[in-house]
């Protein structure tokens, strides 16, 4: 069993104001919300993400899909827009910030691509044990939300515990990053756990 | 470390790998007028389904997994990964605006190939780490061995459509002459369609070629290009265990025939490579830029080399630009490598995501 956290960040786009960490990243002006949603919530949260990881996987619902339309709405012809119509486009500003160089995996599973990013941290921090972060960006229109999953073996203080399923892969299909969303979020007055694909999460005893 | 059972691909020069090698090995210009636009040159699937964009590529997967199929075995755990920069995102964008609000690109074109190829694997998802997306796939599929998997099929699938073409358009990176890879006077690449498939497995069975390692790394660098110090992608390749001591015959470069690839590129293998380095080729020259593709086609392109123990030159590039230090298989040189057992293959992806792979024969 492994610790998980979450940490997020939501926020209207375009911004209003100049970033804190406007200084670390070329053009940041150009940023798409996909890119500005990791940057912001990493800073937003740094004194909790001391411990870096060891890998970095991007697992995003919708892709680049909001960027993409963008890109095609303003005549599909502004090198700016289209180098954010690719989803692992996100983690380049983040890195900049960070200073942390390592392997990086984009996966899309739609409706699942959030889960299948944690069940693969999961299987990851199992067998590297270090610390994975699984990193998303919900929203469209002008409301996003950024995401850090933390996976890590080695803490003991982490708000909730995950680990491999026993429970019948008929069951564990049926549930979408919606709904992982909600369990989390209500998560104090809900069942006590969440169960999809190959993993089990539940609220760890403090 | 997995063994790779088997593979086919379809480019412009035909839907099998073997043409793939004779155009390789010919050195013939596939590219033609893109329809949409006849200023832009592209390499395009020479045997059109006239549907939709997932439907091409789907027909073009299920045609390059045909001759895989056989090496599956059935009853052992399977793996899927579908390897795609865009995937169905044409449809979506310049004509089902709808849609893209309810699904990614990618997935919708694994699940017609499971439904279509009546596939039930354990595990499947897409990777989207841009132009090395496939060398990605084959990191996590080594990963799912590691944790239990028996076998892992990896797909791959892009098409040229409006979007990427007036993308790399607005960019500026498609040339208005000829790919030229590691030439002095180079200006950029042609996009390319393209399908592969490989399946990769635990138990070596009676495969001679061996995936030894994938070797990953990932900078924050600006948004398209690497870092001009070339220590992310030099750091991909040390990720490999025993690189240096394994020491490859060949490289197949990304090469894309663009000013900073082909530089950063050729600093960071040959600061690697220093007493010996491999000769470098690279396929983009024949059969496009095929983005989230090129990597596979990378791949079966040296599997092919090492099964045949010959090499593919760098046909449409005669002189190398001068400042560069590695040992490249231009035109007019015969400096093939004898009784080669390693082949290095790199990848370079927007975003600062690079890769590279070492595969092995090792006789049975």
């Amino acid at each position: 069993m492994i610790g998980l956290d979450w940490y997020q960040h939501s926020f209207d786009f375009p911004l209003a104001s100049e970033p804190e960490w406007a200084a670390k990243v070329e053009r940041w002006y150009q940023l798409d919300a996909g890119s500005f949603a990791l940057t912001e919530t990493f800073w937003r949260h740094q004194q909790s993400l001391e411990i870096l990881p060891k890998w970095m996987l991007l697992a995003s619902p919708l892709a680049s899909n909001v960027t993409d339309r963008q890109f095609v709405a303003s005549g599909a012809s502004s090198p700016a827009k289209f180098v954010h119509t690719l989803p692992n486009i996100r983690s380049a500003s983040l890195l900049q910030v960070m200073g942390w160089t390592g392997p990086v995996l984009c996966l899309q599973n739609d409706p699942k691509t959030v889960l299948t990013g944690i069940s693969e941290g999961m299987g990851l921090a199992l067998s590297t044990k270090r610390p994975v972060w699984v990193l998303s960006v919900t929203g469209a229109g002008v409301n996003f939300t950024g995401s850090i999953f933390v996976l890590d073996s080695n803490t003991t203080a982490s708000r909730w515990k995950i680990s491999k399923s026993t429970a019948p892969e008929m069951a564990i299909a049926a549930s979408h990053d919606k709904d992982l969303f909600l369990w989390l979020n209500g998560s104090e007055q809900a069942e006590h756990s969440f169960t999809a694909l190959e993993c089990e999460i539940v609220k760890a005893h403090k | 470390m997995a063994w790779i059972q088997s593979y086919d691909c379809s480019t412009t020069a035909g839907d099998h790998s073997d043409d793939l090698w004779r155009a390789l090995e010919a050195g013939r210009d596939l590219s033609e007028p893109w329809p949409e636009d006849p200023t832009v040159r592209a390499f395009l699937f020479k045997n059109r389904s006239s549907g939709s964009v997932q439907e091409l590529l789907v027909d073009k997967l299920l045609t390059a997994f045909r001759p895989v199929k056989p090496a599956l075995l059935m009853g052992e755990s399977l793996g899927v990964i579908l390897a795609s920069t865009k995937g169905m995102s044409n449809d979506f964008i310049w004509q089902s605006e709808g849609l893209g609000l309810i699904t990614d690109p990618l997935t919708p074109l694994l699940a017609q190939f499971l439904r279509r190829s009546e596939l039930g694997p354990k595990r499947s998802l897409c990777v989207s780490n841009a132009c090395s997306s496939s060398l990605a796939a084959m990191a996590l599929a080594e990963l799912w061995l590691e944790q239990g998997l028996s076998q892992v099929l990896i797909l791959a699938a892009d098409a040229v459509t409006p979007f990427v073409v007036k993308g790399f358009q607005a960019l500026k990176l498609i040339t208005p002459t000829q790919m030229k890879p590691f030439a002095e006077g180079r200006s950029g690449f042609f996009l390319g369609e393209g399908a592969a498939c490989l399946l990769l497995s635990k138990e070596r069975r009676n495969s001679e070629m061996r995936l030894h390692k994938v070797g990953l790394d990932s900078e924050g660098s600006a948004v398209t290009r690497p870092s001009s110090s070339g220590k992310s992608l030099r750091q991909a390749a040390l990720n490999i265990p025993h690189l240096l001591e394994l020491k490859p015959q060949v490289l197949i470069a990304h090469g894309t025939g663009t000013l900073i690839n082909d530089e950063t590129e050729d600093l960071a293998f040959s600061d690697l490579f220093t007493a010996d380095p491999p000769i470098t080729t690279c396929t983009k020259w024949c059969v496009g830029h095929t983005l989230a593709v090129s990597g596979a086609i990378d791949t079966i392109a040296a599997l092919e080399a090492l099964r045949r123990q010959s090499l593919f030159k760098l046909k449409t590039t005669s002189s190398v630009d001068p400042k560069f230090k590695g040992r490249y298989l231009t035109a007019q040189k015969n400096d093939y490598p004898e009784n080669f057992s390693r082949v290095m293959i790199s990848s370079l992806g927007f975003g600062g995501m690079h890769a590279s792979a070492l595969i092995e024969r090792i006789p049975l």
